[in-house]
């Protein structure tokens, strides 16, 4: 039998950006706080140091930051006619694990969403006709509107001294931002990160060929910065081990580096790591949940109940929890109905490699959010709908590459392969 | 952000110390400083040099002789300087399959199974390790009885090339191995080694960060990333230095 715990007035199921926000906002609020994650204590100094986090195999190919998929995976199918098969290791999607989750090895890329995402179902439909939505796209309206979420959003930007160039303050365009984005209250926190030779090339071309290109909103700092907590992050060095590293450095904005440096000293505030919750318990009638039952490293079972109980771990780990917790009605492909596990996407971005033979590229300087981006496919009129057409798809981005073995590319006539000269392996060599 | 770095090194160092005169630094407080430095220039940090390993790990030698031979076709020593096998690769590869990579340990490895489709991953039973081994005894017997030869390894290099195209291309059948998955799985394992930290065991002196340009595990280009065009002035460093750190 589960070992009943004294309850508290908040719980989070997991510990990474979303628990530690909400975490620092209730406890603020005078809420005792208890987070539970599922992996271990991780900081900066100990886990992440100079010494040793630029060490591309370990991290980039080794996965060291990522959830095990034998310790806990699941099943893929393409569509309802298959069998769903294990996923054996992990592909394009990199869940974290451990304090901070994803937020530690995240790029830093911070995009609002354009005003029209926000109501992407009547908008399209405003914009193309009645006609224009496949009856198979599932596309809706979110609920909530830009103009709702804009204080919000730039809060969040200054929790973590966002570097980027503003292209639309209170509806006044700014030159060298991105006109077509929704209206900011305010300029971000830090300006734009100093672009390295790729991005500035690109950026040159777009604006002779008449586009508006922009700096990469990022979570990297472009110089120090103290957040409204107190929290000191510092100046990225450009060393470019980002994506699916830990920043030595305090130059990325986790929540290690914004939040738990206070959140962690405060007198309400508790969290329990190696402690996996299997199930959200409810009550009597089934209309409120009440606690969890969770297992520590140990095997014992605990019920921890709580007044307010956070879904914060990544969307799949949620999705799960409520299923399993038979909370909601699950999504039915077949027949439309339910809504849990409804409408999950995941990024969608392809590439094209360029080759300057004539240039000195060094694409190893730069970081995760860090390039020079132009959005005018995104948002200026069009009289096709963008999944129409291959040619208007989306926003056009050029950064630096990251280390050596992680994209080193080269033209399809040096593919590597036998009997290919190693030439094929420039030092000017640039990607993406 | 020197301080982690310098706080690791000091206390490394105070380690040695500790190893080397005991009696003395068993209890005292010691001053520090002027000659009475706690390391000595050029060896207290001397980093690991490339150990290209005297025996295998887990290869036996047939599975050795097999990879050397593949790496150096795929990264062909050539004016530009080592190749894959001189750079290390096999060492790398052995070692990483001799260890937790190699057993698969952080895949998920139980069932149900099932071929499955090909836009369902990864759905063999074959850790890394036991790829290599079923794959290279495969290839092995597809040389003898296709009538090339005795081996792959003892193939020409032009036959080898060949035989590899074939692999890539998924037209040799290899007896429960699917021979394009393998080969992607060389490929990966070989860039891997070229282009990792040379404490794995490949990468030896850095060869393949040398030919790149890439400068290693530099953690400060702020004063390079405006210089546009420029080359980049350093040597590439190591997780543990450089080799020309060592003072002979």
């Amino acid at each position: 039998m589960a070992r009943k715990l004294p309850s508290v007035d908040a719980l989070m199921i997991g510990f990474g950006w979303t628990g530690a926000i909400m975490a620092q906002e209730l406890t603020d609020a005078g809420l005792n706080v208890l987070a539970l994650e599922r992996g271990a204590w991780a900081d900066t100094s100990r886990e992440f140091a100079t010494t040793f986090a630029q060490d591309e195999l370990r991290y980039f190919w080794r996965h060291d930051l990522f959830q095990t998929a034998a310790h806990d995976t699941q099943t893929i199918r393409n569509d309802a006619s298959q069998v769903a098969l294990p996923m054996r290791k992990l592909g394009s999607y990199l869940p974290g694990t451990n304090v901070g989750g994803a937020g530690v090895h995240w790029n830093g890329q911070t995009w609002r969403f354009l005003p029209s995402d926000f109501v992407a179902r009547s908008h399209n439909l405003q914009r193309y006709g009645a006609g224009a939505l496949p009856e198979t796209m599932t596309i809706q309206d979110w609920g909530i509107t830009y103009d709702e979420l804009e204080p919000y959003y730039d809060r969040f930007e200054k929790l973590c001294g966002i570097s980027g160039k503003a292209g639309n303050i209170q509806g006044r365009i700014q030159p060298g931002g991105n006109p077509f984005e929704g209206p900011r209250a305010n300029e971000y926190p830090n300006p734009p990160m100093a672009m390295s030779y790729p991005p500035t090339l690109f950026a040159q071309a777009a604006r002779d060929l008449g586009f508006h290109p922009f700096p990469q909103p990022s979570a990297n700092m472009s110089q120090a910065y103290t957040n409204p907590l107190g929290v000191r992050l510092e100046k990225c060095t450009y060393c470019g081990f980002c994506e699916k590293f830990a920043c030595g450095n305090y130059s990325k904005a986790t929540a290690q580096t914004t939040i738990l440096p206070v959140l962690m000293k405060k007198a309400n505030f508790r969290l329990r790591t190696e402690c996996e919750v299997t199930k959200i318990n409810l009550d009597s009638s089934g209309k409120r949940a009440v606690s969890v039952t969770y297992v520590d490293a140990s095997g014992e079972e605990y019920e921890q109940p709580a007044d307010l109980i956070v879904l914060s771990s990544y969307i799949l780990n949620n999705v799960r929890l409520l299923l399993l917790s038979g909370i909601g009605l699950p999504y039915d492909p077949q027949t439309g109905q339910g809504v849990i596990g409804k409408n999950y996407a995941y990024q969608i971005t392809s590439s094209v490699n360029l080759f300057f033979d004539d240039k000195i590229l060094n694409p190893f300087i730069g970081a995760g959010a860090h390039g020079m981006l132009v959005d005018e496919w995104t948002a200026t009129t069009s009289t096709t709908p963008v999944w129409a057409s291959s040619a208007a798809a989306t926003w056009a981005w050029c950064r630096r590459a990251h280390g050596p073995s992680r994209r080193t590319r080269c033209p399809r006539a040096r593919r590597p392969g036998a009997a290919r000269s190693r030439r094929r392996w420039r030092p000017t060599t640039s990607r993406r | 952000m020197d301080e982690p770095r310098l706080s690791r090194r000091r206390l490394l160092t105070a380690g040695a110390v500790i190893t080397a005169v005991p009696v003395v630094t068993a209890a005292a407080a010691a001053t520090l400083g002027g000659s009475d430095v706690p390391f000595k220039e050029g060896q207290a940090n001397a980093p690991l040099a490339t150990d290209t390993g005297s025996s295998w790990s887990w290869f036996t030698d047939a599975e050795a002789a097999f990879v050397s031979a593949a790496v150096a076709r795929l990264i062909p020593a050539d004016d530009l300087g080592p190749g894959a096998l001189e750079a290390g690769v096999p060492t790398f590869i052995d070692r990483q399959l001799a260890g937790a990579y190699g057993r698969g340990e952080r895949w998920y490895m139980q069932g149900p199974w099932s071929p499955g489709l090909p836009t369902q991953g990864y759905q063999t039973r074959l850790t890394p390790a036991g790829m290599y081994r079923a794959a290279i005894k495969a290839i092995d017997a597809a040389v003898v009885r296709e009538s090339r030869g005795a081996s792959f390894a003892k193939l020409a290099a032009a036959d080898q090339d060949a035989f590899l195209h074939r692999l890539e291309k998924g037209e040799v059948a290899l007896d429960g191995v699917d021979a394009k998955g393998f080969f992607a799985q060389l490929l990966q394992n070989t860039f891997e080694g070229f282009w990792s930290d040379p404490i794995y065991g490949g990468n030896k002196d850095m060869a393949g960060w040398k030919l790149i340009g890439f400068p290693g595990a530099r953690y400060d280009n702020s004063e390079f990333v405006a210089q546009h065009g420029q080359k980049y002035p350093l040597p590439p460093v190591g997780l543990t230095g450089r080799v020309e750190w060592i003072r002979s």
